[in-house]
């Protein structure tokens, strides 16, 4: 676009004037940083999980020496840090950064610039915490959870385990500003007509996650404070009330954290199963209220992964980890009554939301069971809760991920993925998903520990650990396929048009890429309820009737 | 009250509420008490912002946003400068004065001329004083617009519904009591159930 004869100059004008490189790293476009940050935890994600191949090689087979302790224990600290801080929530929030102001018919994020420090602050993060595999005494090792004493100078010397935290400290702030800015664009900055009871139920479940990112994230920053003051003084940490209070400051952030990485995905699941069925989302104010019920209650259940410390509150915990069934039900019974009444095109985007469904469900059930105390007091520190988390963070949220990425990948890039391509990554992600984590539950149930390097023949865990082994490299394959799709469609012209799906919601009503204020001359269509489009269309069909 | 803040205080009321829970169940721990009530109050400032936000109109559509942000890369430089300063020594804190000073230097020259607008038909004035809205053409996706003149309701922008062919859209939903929408909100799914049944607006849609 060119600037206006009477001097006056548009922001799409400025937007776009600058040269490829410089206009990708100083934009101020929600869109671009949505994707700087959605493809820098794509690139996490994969890398993350060749440490989770190295592990599973590890495990295949008894008393196996590819890896030494040490390097075994880096690794699962880094995959499962990485996955958590690194790629699934920033992702989550990158989605949210790239549909919410499309959704309300916005033209930008608020505070582009606070936005973009977030991703600049995340990118930094990234580096800092893998970098520390370059550092002499390696890199951080013990666990996603960084629990003191361990982590303190005394017990985990060496620059990896600094490095970890200054990654964790700035990734969390970059996600505190992008979950903050997306928020108030949310509520505030939404276009004439879209009322709060109007919004897409995508974008409710990202004002769900984020009030649980002002909430919850700050807790993380502050437990990562007191780490350092523990490395710096490490006898502040044998005084046991030390311990506990990072532990009750690190959950309250380590559960939520968890519903930020799916609710997002919940919120996609929600949108394709709506499009593909061809009709709009059943008991939607239900599910509306149910999201932000579901956000609450996260807030207040992280006792419950300290049960077994013997000072948290079990009734309490426990009693409102069981109350998280209500909204999810809730939830539930929305997407399968959306299901039920419509007619079902099982694109590849559809697979993958269908598969969430139940597999979701199997990572949700089982957290109920170890939110019990008699249970958790069994399972605790198991491979049962290792496969518990993997249903629902990689059957649950990656697949609604992957939903999301096959349904807005048109619009983002202007390109479909290849449908075909796409049904062997669904297919080879179903089986590979299962045959690794399904005999979790059972070698958990049997007594192995979590995060062992090795184990012996006699203990009887071989077989097991071999079929979960060979199941993670069909997970690898199916993700190899999905690089090539991506690669392979990405060379491909950019042809899609605006609204391939026949989708609800404002974003299929500009153009696939959106420009840079997201709507041509800033025009929406009428927003009429939370599928505006689909009210167009009824409106249309019901007057070519009529005529 | 703004009905965004009213979810955003409703939301921390909820949380407070958990909380007293928490209190009988963990009166003689202070601490888990403290996180959670630590908690409750960011979000409870986050909505008071948001409410004061909406009384003093800030709800208009942002579109005179900065046109570049190195000054944020230079902050997110100077951040990680003063982290490594943590693990690697204070100088390193030192140098991320530069960056810093270089974030202050760029903010301002990175803000948007104030004659700055969406469309080149709209004036700024006509912007800023909300008396204009283009009209969408539902023939063509994403087509050029005609900027329309059309009064903005001064209080409740965000209300606002527009006219596309004359026809006025329909009214946004009437208000209810607090009670009645939270009956209706849990009733939902019943009331699609007989939607269906009855084959109405829930039902296929083609």
């Amino acid at each position: 676009m060119t600037a206006v004869s009477s001097g006056r100059s548009t922001p799409e004008a400025l937007l776009t004037e600058s040269a490829v490189p410089r206009r990708w790293l100083t934009t101020t476009d929600h869109k671009r940083i949505a994707l700087l940050t959605g493809a820098t935890a794509l690139v996490v994600f994969l890398a993350m999980g060749v440490l989770a191949l190295l592990m599973r090689y590890q495990l295949s087979r008894p008393d196996n020496r590819f890896l030494s302790d040490q390097v075994y224990d880096e690794i699962f600290t880094i995959h499962g840090s990485g996955m958590i801080y690194l790629a699934i929530t920033p992702f989550a929030l990158a989605l949210g950064l790239y549909l919410v102001p499309l959704q309300v018919g916005a033209p930008n994020v608020a505070a582009p610039r606070t936005t973009m420090t977030g991703y600049w602050l995340y990118l930094f993060g990234a580096i800092a915490m893998l970098s520390g595999f370059s550092v002499s005494t390696g890199a951080a090792s013990d666990g996603w959870t960084e629990y003191t004493p361990l982590s303190d100078s005394r017990f985990s010397p060496g620059a990896g385990q600094d490095l970890w935290i200054l990654g964790v400290f700035l990734s969390t702030l970059g996600m505190i500003l992008i979950g903050g800015t997306v928020l108030w664009t949310a509520l505030l900055k939404r276009a004439p007509g879209m009322t709060m009871l109007r919004l897409p139920v995508f974008t409710w479940s990202v004002i769900a996650t984020n009030l649980m990112v002002i909430g919850a994230f700050p807790a993380l920053l502050v437990a990562l404070g007191l780490v350092v003051v523990g490395r710096m003084a490490p006898s502040i940490f044998l005084d046991n009330l030390w311990n506990i209070g990072y532990q009750n400051l690190f959950w309250f952030y380590g559960h939520p954290v968890v519903y930020v990485m799916f609710f997002p995905f919940v919120g996609a699941v929600a949108e394709v199963l709506a499009t593909f069925a061809g009709r709009r989302f059943f008991g939607y104010r239900g599910t509306a209220l149910a999201l932000l019920a579901f956000a609450a209650l996260s807030m207040s259940v992280w006792g419950h992964h300290m049960f077994v410390t013997g000072q948290s509150a079990d009734d309490y915990y426990s009693l409102t980890s069981i109350a998280l069934l209500i909204p999810a039900g809730v939830e539930y019974f929305g997407m399968l009554g959306t299901i039920l009444g419509g007619r079902l095109v099982f694109r590849a985007p559809m697979l993958f939301a269908l598969a969430f469904i139940p597999q979701f469900l199997v990572g949700g059930l089982t957290g109920i069971m170890v939110a019990t105390p008699v249970l958790d007091y069994q399972e605790y520190g198991s491979y049962f809760v290792v496969a518990h988390f993997h249903y629902t963070l990689l059957a649950g949220s990656v697949f609604g991920l992957f939903a999301g990425i096959y349904f807005w990948f048109p619009k983002m890039t202007g390109r479909v993925l290849d449908e075909r391509l796409g049904r062997w990554h669904f297919w080879l992600m179903v089986i590979g998903t299962n045959v690794t984590f399904l005999p979790m539950f059972w070698l958990g149930m049997h007594g192995m520990p979590r995060r062992i390097a090795g184990y012996l023949p006699e203990d009887g865990f071989g077989t097991l650990n071999l079929v979960s082994s060979l199941g993670s490299f069909v997970l690898a394959l199916s993700m190899l396929v999905f690089v090539y799709n991506l690669v392979f469609t990405l060379r491909r012209p950019a042809t899609a048009p605006a609204d391939p799906w026949r989708g609800f919601t404002l974003e299929w009503a500009t153009s696939s890429p959106p420009p840079a204020l997201n709507f041509e001359h800033i025009a929406l269509p009428p927003i009429t309820s939370y599928a505006p489009l689909l009210d167009l269309r009824e409106r249309q069909a019901a007057t070519e009737g009529a005529g | 009250m703004n009905r965004a803040a009213l979810v955003v205080f409703g939301w921390a009321a909820f949380n407070a509420l958990l909380t007293v829970v928490l209190v009988i169940y963990s009166a003689r721990d202070p601490f888990p008490l403290i996180v959670y009530s630590s908690g409750v109050v960011l979000v409870g400032v986050f909505g008071t912002i948001v409410l004061l936000a909406a009384r003093r109109g800030r709800t208009e559509l942002a579109y005179r946003t900065a046109t570049r942000s190195t000054s944020a890369a230079f902050l997110g430089i100077a951040a990680a400068l003063i982290g490594l300063g943590f693990v690697y020594g204070w100088f390193l804190m030192l140098i991320a004065l530069y960056p810093l000073v270089m974030a202050g230097v760029l903010v301002r020259g990175e803000r948007v001329d104030r004659r700055t607008v969406p469309d080149e038909r709209i004036t700024p004035a006509q912007l800023r004083s909300g008396q204009i809205w283009p009209q969408w053409v539902p023939t063509e996706l994403g087509a050029p617009a005609q900027p329309i003149e059309q009064p903005r309701d001064a209080e409740q922008p965000s209300t606002q519904e527009r006219s596309v062919d004359g026809e006025p859209a329909p009214a946004p939903p009437a208000r209810a009591r607090l009670g009645m929408r939270t009956a209706l909100a849990v009733l939902e799914p019943l009331t699609g159930i007989t939607r269906r049944l009855r084959g109405g607006r829930g039902a296929r849609s083609r």
